[in-house]
C-alpha cells in the first residue's frame, strides 16, 4: 500500500470512526429509554427541566427575572441569580433552532437527549485533546474509551438532564483549546479558550477545576523554566477575556474577584505580566544591574501582594474558602460541620472498588500513560501530568468528582494503549526505513530474527507485562527515531541493549499480545455495557423489580403520589417534604415546596427536620407557621425500599439539632445500647416523632393485627400502631411507597387537635386529665 | 312517601308547600303563557315515555300515536318541544318511526322559539293525509340533570343521586292518554315528590306515573326521585383530538388528550390505602373509578397512554376480532370529585380512512368523531383533522351540528407551506356522536413531489455551504503561518 493511498483511506476512516464512536456513545446510553421510557431522572433534572420550560415557555428575560414563589415557601427563590443557566438555554436553543425549521420536538425530548448528544462532543473532543498529546490513532482510542467509559455514561444517560451532561464536554473541549492556545501561542485559540471557559462557567459549578487547573499549569510551565511568548499570550488572552466573560453569569458575580478559589487565577496572571515585564527589562539592561533590579522588585512584589492578600482576607473583601471546598481538603471537615452536605451520597468519598467499576482496564492503563507524557514531556503533557494528579486526589475525595478524572484517564490510557498497538502493529517497510542508522551496526536479518527471540524468552522469564512494557518502549522509541530527539534514543539504548530497539517481528509475540490486548477491549466494552444497563440505567423516579415469575413489574408510585398531587389538591397547596423531594415535587407535582434540593438555607431545612423529629404538638406549630397544607413522606417498609425516610431521618435529627438544639437531640433516638430502633424497643422520642408516626400509621393492620414487619430494618412493629392527632391520612400510593398526611385545621371548638380526635374516636378524656387543666 | 320529611331542594320544598297549601293544580300553578306557538295540526292519541336513570346519561324514550287533526292539509312537521331550561342538556335526539324503524330528520326549529321552550321539527318520511295516525318514536338524552345527594359518600358507600323533572311528558300537542314509566338501576329509590291525581306504582326499579287522560300541550309537574346508582361518572372536561393525515407514509396519527372527572358524590374525609386494599369489593360499590376501557382501530400499532409526567405504566391491550379493547387506568383511584389527565395515541394504515374519487384529485377523508367511551359525557371538545401538505378545496361534512368549524393551515415536520388543517369545535358530547365525519378535499398527484424536493433542496444547501465554508481561509495573516 502506498502512503498516498493509506492516508486517503484514513482520511476517509477517520470519520467514519468518529461517527461510529458517537453513535455507541449514544445509543449505550438509551437502556433507560428502552427499558422505562423517555422521561427526566432523579432529582436535580427535575429542576433543570423545569426551569428549561419556564425558559421556553417565557422567553429567556423573564426566566432571568424569574422570582419562584413555589419553591422555599415563604421565603421563594430567585432563580434567574441562583442557577447555571448553560444547560437550560442549550436545550432552548435547540428546541426553537428545531422549530424555527418546523420540527416540532417537544422540550422534554430535547433535555432527555442533550446529555446523549453532547456525549458524542466529547468523545470527539477527547479525540482532538489526544490528537495533540501523540497522534490520530491514539485520539481515536480516547474518543472510544470516553464514549462508553462508565464513570461518564453514569452521569449522561438519557434523561439524565443534569448540568454534568454538557460540563464534561466543555471540559474536555477548553482543555483542547487551551493546549492548542500553548502550542500555538495564538490569541485566536486563547479567545475560544475564554469562549468555552464562559460556557462552561454559565453550565457548571466545577469550572473552578479548570479556573485552577489552567494556571497552575502556566504556574508550572513557568517554574519549569518554560516561560514562553505563546504561553503569556495564549494565558493573558484567556485569563483577562474568560473572567469577565464568567462574571456575566449572575451566579458567579464578583466571586473571580472575591473568592479564593479564584485568587490563583488573578495571581498567575499577575506573575505572568511581571515576568513578561521583567523578560522586556533584561533586554535593555546589562545583566548585573537587572539581577539587582529582580532581587528588589522581587522581594517588593511579594511583600505587597502578601500583605495586600492578608488585609483583603481579613476586611472580608476576599471571602474565604467555602465548606465544599474544605470538604475536599478534608473528607471529615463536613461531618462535623456541615451535615448537609454530608448527608448526601455523592459528597461521600470514593470507595476503590469504584474506581474499577467506573473505568475497568483503563484505570491499569492510566499511570502508564501518565508515565508515557513525563517521557515527552512536552508543554501539554505536563498539563496532562497535573490533571492526572489533581483529578485522582478529587476522585478520591469525592464520589461524584470521579467523572472530572474519567477524561483524563480514558486520554492518557489511550495513549499507552496506542503505544502498544504502534509497537506490536508496526509494519515492516516503514520501522525499516525508519531504523536504518541502526542497521547500519548490524545486517538486518539476524536482527530481525534476534529481537523477538530476545523478547520471547524474556517473556517466559519475566511474565508477560514485563515483555510487553520493555517492548513497548523500545518500539516507541524506535517509531520515534525519525522525529524525536536522539536523547531518548540513547536512553533506552542504555536501558535495554541495542538489539531492543528493534520493533517486534515475531508473529507469535505479536500475535499473542495483541490478542491479549484486543480480549481486554472486548472485556472493556462488555463491561462498560454491563456496567451501563446494569447500573446506570434507572430512572430512579419509576423502579422495577422481578416478579416470581420473571416478569417485570413496574413500580411507579412516586409519579402516582405527584400525580395526585398535581390533579387533586388546590393549586397553592404548599407541601413539607424532606428536601430531597423538592424539586420532583415542585417538577411533577406542581406544588409549593418549603425545601428542595438547591440547599441555600440550612435553617429552613433544619425547620422541616424539627417538624418531622418532634412530637406532633410541637410540630403542629411549626406546620401551622409555615402555611403546610401536607406532609409527605418515603416509607419502604411494605415493599422493602431502603432509601426511605425513616432511613434519613437521622439526618434530619442531625441538621435539626444544628440549629435547634433544644428542641431535637439526637441521643433522644437511640436505645440506650445505642441503636437506632423503630420496633418495640424505639425510644419514647422516636415512637413519637412525626416522621415515626407518618410511617407506621396503620402499618400493623395491614398485616391483620399479628406480625407486622419492616421490610427495610426487618423489625417486628407492635401490633398497636401510632395515632396521629394534628394530621390525616390523605393518600397512601399502590406499594405505600409515598404517604401524603393532609394537616388538620384548627378545632372548630377551640379544643386542642388531640382532645378533639380522642373525642371522634369515642374516648373521653381522664377526669384526672380535666383536673389539671 | 309524600310531600313529606325528606324532600331534599329548598326549591323543591316551596314549590310543594306552596302547591299543597293552596291546593292548586300542578296545570294552574304553571303560567298560562304555556301555550305552544306551534300550529295546532296534531293530537296525540297515545303516549308511552320511558325516563331511563340506570345510567349517568338519562334516556328519554317517547313513543307517540299521533293524528293529523287539520281538516284537508297534509302534515309533515311535527313539533317535539324542549324546556329550555334543559336545552343546554340536551345532548343528543333523534326519531324514528315505530313501526317501520326508519329513521326521521330532526332539526332545530328556528321559526317556533321562545323564553321557555326549544322546539325540534321531526320531519315525517311521508305527508299524513287529514284524519290519519302514525306512530313515532323520538329518543333523547340528557346530561348532566342529576345530581349527587348525599353530596358526600365514604370511599366504600353507595352514592345516590337525585333527578328532578316533569312527571308528564312534554307535547305540543294536547294527548288523550299518557304514561311516563321511570326505571332506576335497582329497587333503592324513594320518590320525593308527584303529581296528585294518580297514585304511583313502584315496582322494583320501576316508576310508573300514569297512565293520565286528557292532558294539556306543555303539561308541567313535580317530579323528584332519589335513587342508588354506584361507580363513577365519568366526565370529560376538555377532549382534544388530533388527526394526522400522511398518505405518503399512508398512515394516520391520532392522539387523544382527555382531562377527566369523576362527577360522583365527592368523598368524605380523606382516602385511605389500608381500607381500600382491605375491601377490594367495596370499591364497587363506591364510585372509584379504577379505568376506561376505549375502541381503537384493530390494526393500530404505537399505542401509547401518557400524561404530563410520562408513561402511565397500567394498561392493557385486548384483540378483538374487528377492534382493539384499550384498557387504561388511571395512576390512582378516581373518587368522586377527583380529577386526573391523560393522553393516547397510535398510527393506523390509511387504507380503510380515505377513498379517492377515480379520475379526480378528490380525496374524501372518513373518521370517527370520537372514540367512544361508554356513560361518559364530553363537554368541551376540539377535533383537529391535519391533512396533507398540498391539499386544497377542503370541506368538512359532519352528521351533526358543532359549534364551530375552522380551516387554517399547521406547519410540522420538513413543511414548506404548511397543511391544511380542520378545526372542529363541539359541546356536549356522549357516546352517539362517535358517528364518522367525512373531509372533502383535493391532492393532486405533484404534490406528493413536494416533500422529497424540499428536503433535497436542503441538504444540498448544507452541502453547498459546507464546500464554500471549506474552501475558505479564516486564518488572520493567512500564508505566514503555514510553514
Amino acid at each position: 500500500m502506498s502512503t498516498e493511498s493509506s492516508s486517503t483511506v484514513a482520511r476517509v476512516l477517520k470519520p467514519t470512526i468518529l461517527i461510529l464512536i458517537a453513535i455507541v456513545a449514544i445509543s449505550s446510553r438509551l437502556f433507560s429509554i428502552i427499558r422505562f421510557e423517555s422521561v427526566i431522572h432523579e432529582f436535580d433534572p427535575w429542576f433543570n427541566y423545569r426551569t428549561t420550560q419556564h425558559l421556553v415557555k417565557n422567553g429567556f428575560y423573564d426566566f432571568w427575572n424569574w422570582f419562584d414563589e413555589k419553591s422555599w415557601y415563604p421565603l421563594g427563590r430567585v432563580v434567574g441569580g441562583t442557577v447555571y443557566p448553560g444547560i437550560m438555554v442549550t436545550s432552548a436553543l435547540i428546541h426553537n433552532v428545531l422549530h424555527f425549521f418546523n420540527f416540532p420536538v417537544d422540550i422534554r425530548n430535547v433535555c432527555v437527549f442533550l446529555a446523549p448528544m453532547f456525549s458524542g462532543l466529547t468523545a470527539f473532543s477527547a479525540y482532538l485533546l489526544t490528537k495533540e498529546l501523540k497522534d490520530s490513532s491514539a485520539g481515536l482510542l480516547a474518543a472510544a474509551f470516553l464514549g462508553v467509559a462508565p464513570g461518564y455514561i453514569s452521569r449522561s444517560v438519557a434523561g439524565s438532564y443534569d448540568n454534568e451532561g454538557i460540563a464534561i464536554f466543555l471540559l474536555v473541549f477548553t482543555f483542547y483549546l487551551w493546549i492548542k492556545a500553548v502550542k500555538t501561542g495564538s490569541a485566536f485559540f486563547g479567545l475560544l479558550t475564554a469562549l468555552f471557559y464562559f460556557y462552561m462557567v454559565s453550565a457548571w459549578g466545577g469550572y473552578v477545576f479548570i479556573t485552577n487547573l489552567v494556571p497552575l499549569h502556566a504556574f508550572t510551565l513557568l517554574l519549569m523554566g518554560r516561560y514562553s511568548n505563546r504561553l503569556y499570550v495564549s494565558y493573558s488572552t484567556f485569563y483577562a477575556v474568560g473572567t469577565l466573560l464568567s462574571m456575566q453569569i449572575p451566579f458567579v458575580g464578583f466571586q473571580p474577584t472575591r473568592t479564593s478559589e479564584h485568587m490563583a487565577a488573578l495571581g498567575v496572571f499577575g506573575l505572568l505580566q511581571l515576568y513578561a515585564f521583567a523578560e522586556l527589562v533584561r533586554g535593555y539592561i546589562p545583566p548585573k544591574q537587572f539581577r539587582t533590579l529582580l532581587k528588589g522588585g522581587v522581594a517588593a512584589v511579594a511583600v505587597i501582594a502578601s500583605f495586600g492578600l492578608t488585609i483583603l482576607s481579613f476586611s472580608g473583601v476576599i471571602a474565604p474558602f467555602t465548606g465544599r471546598f474544605y470538604s475536599l481538603y478534608d473528607t471529615g471537615y463536613a461531618k462535623i460541620h456541615i451535615p448537609i452536605i454530608a448527608s448526601v451520597s455523592e459528597h461521600q468519598p470514593t470507595a476503590w472498588t469504584s474506581f474499577f467499576f467506573d473505568l475497568q482496564m483503563l484505570i491499569f492503563l492510566f499511570p502508564a500513560g501518565v508515565y508515557l507524557c513525563f517521557k515527552e514531556l512536552k508543554d501539554e503533557h505536563v498539563f496532562i501530568i497535573l490533571y492526572s494528579v489533581f483529578a485522582s486526589y478529587f476522585a478520591g475525595v469525592m464520589v461524584r468528582l470521579m467523572l472530572t478524572l474519567t477524561p483524563v484517564v480514558c486520554v492518557s490510557a489511550a495513549i499507552a494503549y496506542s503505544t502498544l498497538l504502534d509497537t506490536y502493529l508496526e509494519t515492516s517497510e516503514h520501522v525499516l526505513a525508519s531504523t536504518k542508522p541502526v542497521i547500519v551496526a548490524a545486517p538486518p536479518a539476524p536482527a530481525v530474527i534476534e529481537a523477538p527471540t530476545a523478547a520471547t524468552s524474556e517473556a517466559k522469564a519475566a511474565g508477560k507485562k514485563a515483555a510487553a512494557k520493555a517492548a513497548a518502549a523500545a518500539a516507541a522509541a524506535a517509531a520515534k527515531s525519525t522525529d524525536a530527539d536522539a536523547k531518548a534514543q540513547a536512553k533506552s539504548a542504555v536501558a535495554s541493549g541495542e538489539k531492543k530497539r528493534f520493533p517486534i517481528f515475531n508473529l507469535d509475540s505479536r500475535l499473542l499480545v495483541i490478542l491479549q490486548l484486543t480480549w481486554f477491549l472486548f472485556m472493556f466494552a462488555w463491561h462498560c455495557t454491563y456496567v451501563t444497563s446494569g447500573s446506570y440505567s434507572s430512572p430512579s423516579i419509576v423502579l422495577a423489580s422481578r416478579q416470581h415469575d420473571g416478569s417485570q413489574m413496574i413500580i411507579d408510585d412516586f409519579r402516582e403520589a405527584y400525580y395526585w398531587l398535581r390533579k387533586n389538591t388546590k393549586e397553592d397547596a404548599k407541601v413539607m417534604s424532606w428536601w430531597d423531594y423538592g424539586y420532583q415535587m415542585a417538577g411533577m407535582a406542581n406544588v409549593t415546596t418549603l425545601v428542595d434540593n438547591n440547599t441555600w438555607n440550612n435553617t429552613h431545612i433544619a425547620t422541616v427536620g424539627k417538624a418531622m423529629s418532634t412530637s406532633e404538638e410541637v410540630s403542629y406549630k411549626v406546620l401551622r407557621q409555615h402555611d403546610v397544607d401536607y406532609v409527605l413522606i418515603l416509607f419502604g417498609g411494605v415493599i422493602g425500599y431502603s432509601g426511605d425516610d425513616i432511613n434519613k431521618f437521622l439526618w434530619m435529627i442531625r441538621i435539626a439539632e444544628g440549629v435547634y438544639p433544644n428542641e431535637v437531640k439526637e441521643t433522644n433516638f437511640f436505645t440506650p445500647r445505642g441503636e437506632y430502633k423503630v420496633d418495640h424497643d424505639a425510644t419514647k422520642t422516636m415512637r413519637e416523632s412525626l416522621m415515626y408516626k407518618m410511617s407506621y400509621y396503620r402499618f400493623a393492620e395491614l398485616y391483620g393485627g399479628g406480625n407486622a414487619v419492616d421490610h427495610v430494618r426487618n423489625a417486628r412493629m407492635p401490633a398497636e400502631g401510632p395515632t396521629l392527632s394534628v394530621l390525616e391520612e390523605a393518600y397512601t400510593t399502590e406499594n405505600w411507597l409515598v404517604r401524603i398526611y393532609k394537616v388538620k385545621d384548627l378545632d372548630n371548638l377551640g379544643r386542642d387537635l388531640k382532645d378533639s380526635t380522642a373525642f371522634d374516636k369515642g374516648r373521653v378524656r381522664k377526669v384526672s386529665s380535666l383536673k389539671k387543666k | 312517601m309524600r310531600l313529606t320529611a325528606t324532600t331534599t331542594t329548598f326549591v323543591a320544598t316551596i314549590i310543594a308547600a306552596l302547591s299543597l297549601t293552596s291546593s292548586v293544580h300542578a296545570e294552574e300553578f304553571w303560567s298560562e303563557k304555556d301555550v305552544p306557538i306551534v300550529p295546532q295540526t296534531f293530537k296525540i292519541t297515545n303516549l308511552l315515555r320511558t325516563l331511563d336513570l340506570s345510567k349517568p346519561i338519562i334516556r328519554e324514550i317517547t313513543s307517540a300515536a299521533i293524528q293529523n287533526t287539520h281538516a284537508d292539509q297534509d302534515q309533515t312537521d311535527y313539533y317535539f318541544p324542549v324546556d329550555q331550561a334543559y336545552s343546554d342538556n340536551l345532548a343528543f335526539i333523534s326519531a324514528e318511526n315505530r313501526k317501520t324503524k326508519e329513521a326521521l330528520e330532526v332539526t332545530k326549529d328556528e321559526q317556533f322559539y321562545d323564553a321557555q321552550f326549544q322546539y325540534y321539527k321531526i320531519k315525517l318520511a311521508t305527508p299524513l293525509p287529514p284524519g290519519e295516525k302514525v306512530q313515532i318514536t323520538v329518543r333523547t338524552s340528557l346530561t348532566n340533570v342529576i345530581r349527587a345527594f348525599p353530596t358526600h359518600v365514604g370511599q366504600a358507600e353507595k352514592q345516590k343521586f337525585v333527578f328532578f323533572g316533569n312527571p308528564f311528558a312534554l307535547t305540543a300537542y294536547p294527548a288523550t292518554k299518557q304514561k311516563t314509566t321511570v326505571i332506576t338501576p335497582n329497587s333503592v329509590l324513594e320518590v320525593h315528590e308527584h303529581p296528585e291525581e294518580v297514585d304511583l306504582v313502584i315496582k322494583n326499579n320501576q316508576v310508573i306515573l300514569g297512565p293520565y287522560n286528557d292532558v294539556n300541550s306543555l303539561e308541567h309537574g313535580i317530579f323528584e326521585v332519589q335513587y342508588e346508582l354506584t361507580g363513577a361518572i365519568p366526565h370529560i372536561r376538555r377532549l382534544r383530538r388530533e388527526i394526522e393525515v400522511s398518505q405518503w407514509g399512508n398512515n394516520l396519527a391520532v392522539e387523544e388528550h382527555y382531562n377527566f372527572v369523576n362527577r360522583g358524590a365527592e368523598l368524605k374525609g380523606q382516602f385511605s390505602r389500608i381500607d381500600y386494599q382491605r375491601n377490594p369489593m367495596g370499591i364497587r360499590e363506591g364510585n372509584g373509578a379504577l379505568g376506561f376501557q376505549t375502541k381503537i382501530p384493530k390494526l393500530a400499532r404505537d399505542i401509547y397512554y401518557r400524561d404530563e409526567i410520562g408513561n402511565i405504566s397500567t394498561s392493557a391491550i385486548a384483540h378483538q376480532p374487528d377492534h382493539i379493547q384499550l384498557m387504561l387506568k388511571p395512576r390512582f383511584p378516581l373518587f368522586g370529585g377527583w380529577n386526573t389527565t391523560w393522553y393516547i395515541g397510535y398510527n393506523t394504515p390509511l387504507d380503510g380512512y380515505l377513498r379517492k374519487i377515480a379520475g379526480t384529485d378528490k380525496h374524501i377523508l372518513k373518521v370517527p368523531a370520537i372514540s367512544p367511551m361508554p356513560d361518559t359525557t364530553y363537554e368541551d371538545v376540539e377535533i383537529r383533522v391535519v391533512l396533507p401538505e398540498g391539499a386544497k378545496n377542503v370541506k368538512a361534512v359532519l352528521p351533526y351540528e358543532v359549534d364551530e368549524i375552522e380551516y387554517s393551515t399547521t406547519k410540522t415536520y420538513m413543511d414548506s407551506a404548511g397543511r391544511s388543517t380542520v378545526t372542529i369545535l363541539a359541546s356536549n358530547l356522549i357516546e352517539d356522536h362517535a358517528q364518522d365525519l367525512l373531509i372533502e378535499y383535493e391532492f393532486s398527484q405533484t404534490s406528493y413531489l413536494t416533500k422529497p424536493l424540499a428536503a433535497a433542496t436542503m441538504l444540498m444547501a448544507i452541502y453547498a455551504t459546507s464546500i464554500v465554508f471549506s474552501r475558505l481561509d479564516f486564518k488572520i495573516g493567512g500564508s505566514t503561518l503555514k510553514k
